[in-house]
């Protein structure tokens, strides 16, 4: 009988055991958190996202007809918007700050206001770069007809370059530069901008402070083929540089594509910032309503692009985020230059 | 010893009465079985005399003569990151459990074991992600399961021992067959029979192992472990007609299949190949090397076929169908040292001091394309520490063991750089910490 006692001490403890188990089994499983991404897909609009409830515009301004061409950027804890208004028929330059990137406050009275003949009466589509400390912005003058320089040392104080830094001159550019967005990549500047009305993307580049060298062709062009969603229009650019988590930096270019009137985001990547790759499953965002001047900044645990609604009975800068929640975690940390 | 226990009837009894415990796969693979096994890197394969030698090696299980029941616990936390930033992958727990039972046949020795690793916060998970998600795919289903192994061994001639076993694992099969009549546009008219057929089916994989013991000094042992490939079979059909909602007057046959195959787990062909070497007595210093045929790898995506068959609808109404990409996986060799030193107290109490080192490349390449299968190269550092109490009483003459130990597993950090720019993960760097710690009680008769 002695020699039973360990079988049955064995069978016990296996039944015990298997108890045990059973009275414990897990919840959800996990594995999924803090997913590393480019910012590419998916984009879906902040308005319709139960956990901002926040349904925009992300700035208002008192007398303004139109708001559009939003440049944000994130600086010292803060967020700080330039952007163009037409108030009065003069279309200038108003900057807005905010604390949680979603709610801008914008200053009532013109960052910049167009004052040389060239402007025109439209200073418009800004695009921000830090540089040596200091802040440039890059804007859109007399609806195309030139690019325009300012130059601040603290970001609140903007001096206009009395010419141009940028005017259209190769066939393809259709007598227009619009839109620019400004890169820097260590000593060079990378201009990239719309020439004509949507007739693509094209480049300038700046090395250590010289003049701006265009390339003779556009990065992108409408792809003219009926069946697709950019046949006549590309334009538009808002290009982001990346220091990624190795060390190598990538350009991420969020532009305008459309048919006709039609207009939605579409994305082209490149590591050099001099040849882009669009992507294949163009474009990534498409609201209901026609959208243009996409801007992209890290944000959270995401990204948040600022768009231009075009029409509808709501126009303006809106909001779309990228994994800000879901099966991403909820957004945690600050925004910042790089991933 | 006990002429019960020894009985070759009871141990086919209790062999049959816990195969309908089928398992469903290997996760001590992971992080090993057993506490004194796990002090010492699980560079164990020439020496393990106890019911961990289900798993390490069978012909272990004829190296003693003690019947032997060993009870324990396991717990990991797992501190992998993208980027510098957790997953959240599941930590894992259970109890490791198994029972040795030797006997003789006139003089050839034998001996029946049984193991288990019961997991105690999920017994099973499945994951079928897209290919383009990262995910720990070495970590984040594999360790969830119910691991079950049986063998049996004999030692004709005192200095060799030969063993084998098989382990059990289900198969999951199935699918959801609806037949019936689909209203269109409303369809609250229609009507449907719903049939579902699931299947477990068992799968089984071998494992074979032999001792030699040339000398009292030297041991020598390699095992053998089959492959295991747990796949996720998941079926929907849909059969019937498509009417009008107004009085039925047109019906349109039609049909929808859908057949989702998924490698839910695998586990490589592996032989180790042992030695164990007592310079003194009371060291005992051990190296392993194993060879992983991780290079049959299959994708862990599901291969998802959809057909629609309706009369003036064709297939360009479904998305389209995903390639899956193969992982491409390579063999690795891994390379691993143990000690254990018995320093003994009285005639009552000997202690055991182990330590081990282990270095696991991976089989996993840098995720440089569209799919995302992460794992890293590793350094595994053990810390072990047993107790043996000599002459507990009159029934438990031979030593009862209680070890513990604790392991860290370094993983070398990895850079993953995208070759296209349009790529929606982008570059990122996988790297991470498992930690590990185990308790065990061995009780001899």
């Amino acid at each position: 009988m002695k020699a039973e006692r360990p079988i049955v001490f064995a069978f016990a403890c296996a039944l015990a055991l298997v108890g045990v188990v059973c009275g414990k089994l897990g919840g959800k499983g996990g594995g999924d958190d803090n997913l590393p991404t480019s910012g590419i897909i998916p984009f879906s609009e902040i308005e319709q996202d139960e956990t901002f409830r926040f349904t925009g515009p992300a700035v208002t301004l008192e007398g303004a007809t139109q708001i559009g061409g939003a440049a944000v950027l994130a600086v010292d804890g803060r967020y700080r918007m330039w952007f163009a208004a037409t108030r009065d028929g003069e279309t200038a330059i108003y900057v807005a700050t905010s604390d949680d990137g979603l709610r801008f406050v914008a200053e009532p009275t013109p960052l910049l206001r167009p004052s040389a003949d060239w402007h025109g009466t439209s200073l418009a589509a800004p695009s921000i770069v830090r540089r040596s400390g200091g802040f440039e912005l890059y804007l859109e003058a007399n609806d195309g007809t030139a690019i325009a320089r300012a130059s601040s040392l603290d970001g609140t104080a903007f001096v206009l370059e009395p010419a141009p830094v940028l005017s259209p001159g190769l066939d393809w550019e259709e007598g227009r530069v619009a839109s620019p967005s400004a890169v820097l990549d260590g000593e060079r500047l990378l201009l990239f901008y719309e020439g004509g009305q949507g007739k693509g993307i094209g480049l300038a580049l700046s090395e250590g402070g010289a003049a701006f060298v265009k390339s003779p062709q556009p990065l992108l062009a409408p792809s003219g083929d009926e069946g697709r969603w950019d046949t006549t229009f590309i334009g538009t650019p808002r290009v982001i540089r990346v220091v990624q988590v190795t060390g190598r930096p990538i350009f991420r270019l969020y532009f305008a594509g459309g048919k006709d009137a039609r207009r939605s985001i579409g994305y082209a990547g490149s590591f050099d910032g001099l040849q882009f790759s669009p992507f294949v499953e163009n474009p990534i965002f498409v609201p209901r309503e026609n959208v243009i001047e996409p801007c992209v900044i890290p944000f959270q645990s995401g990204f948040m692009m600022y768009f231009n609604r075009i029409s509808g009975s709501r126009t303006g800068i809106f909001l779309a985020g990228h994994r800000l929640r879901g099966p991403y975690g909820p957004a945690e940390s600050d925004a910042s230059d790089g991933d | 010893m006990c002429r019960l226990a020894s009985s070759p009837g009871v141990a086919a009894l209790l062999f049959v009465l816990l195969l309908p415990l089928a398992a469903r796969a290997n996760p001590v693979e992971a992080f090993g079985f057993g506490a004194r096994a796990q002090g010492m890197a699980s560079a164990v394969t020439a020496v393990v005399n106890d019911s961990t030698a289900n798993f390490y090696n069978p012909a272990g299980l004829a190296m003693t003569d003690a019947l032997t029941i060993d009870v324990g616990y396991f717990f990991n936390r797992l501190d992998l990151r993208f980027n510098g930033r957790g997953q959240g992958v599941d930590n894992n727990s259970g109890i490791q459990a198994g029972i040795l039972i030797p006997g003789r046949f006139g003089p050839v020795r034998w001996a029946f074991g049984i193991a288990v690793f019961l997991p105690d916060r999920r017994l099973s998970r499945v994951r079928a992600l897209p290919q383009f998600q990262p995910r720990w795919v070495l970590y984040d289903n594999r360790t969830q399961r119910i691991f079950l192994t049986t063998n049996i061994a004999i030692r004709p001639l005192k200095w060799l021992s030969i063993g084998g076993g098989v382990t059990f694992l289900t198969n999951t099969s199935g699918g959801v067959n609806i037949a019936g009549r689909i209203a269109f546009p409303n369809p609250t008219p229609s009507q449907l029979l719903t049939e579902v057929d699931v299947s477990l089916g068992t799968l089984r994989y071998p494992s074979v192992g032999i001792v030699v013991h040339p000398i009292p000094q030297l041991y020598i042992g390699v095992a053998y472990r089959g492959e295991v490939k747990l796949k996720l079979d998941l079926r929907a059909t849909v059969n019937g007609f498509l009417t009008d909602t107004a009085g039925f007057k047109t019906k349109i046959p039609g049909s929808f299949r859908l057949d989702s195959v998924n490698a839910n787990l695998f586990s490589p062909h592996q032989v180790a190949f042992g030695v164990g070497w007592r310079p003194i007595p009371r060291l005992l210093w051990t190296v392993d090397v194993t060879w992983l045929n991780w290079s049959r790898y299959p994708a862990s995506t599901a291969d998802v076929e959809v057909s629609l068959n309706v009369a003036g609808l064709g297939d360009g109404l479904l998305p389209p169908k995903v390639t899956v990409l193969p992982p491409r996986f390579h063999d690795i060799v891994t390379v691993r040292t143990g000690l254990e030193y018995e320093l003994r107290v009285n005639r009552y109490i000997d202690l055991l001091f182990r330590a081990g080192y282990a270095y696991e490349p991976t089989p996993a390449p840098v995720q440089n394309g569209d799919t995302n299968y992460v794992d890293n190269e590793k350094h595994q550092i053990t810390l072990g520490l047993g107790i043996d109490i000599n002459n507990f009483s009159t029934i438990m003459t031979k030593p009862m063991s209680f070890d513990i130990a604790f392991q860290l597993y370094q993983l070398v950090s990895r850079d993953h750089r995208k070759v296209d720019p349009t790529d929606i993960v982008g570059d990122y760097r996988s790297s991470g910490r498992m930690y590990t710690f185990s308790i065990s009680g061995s009780f001899r008769f």
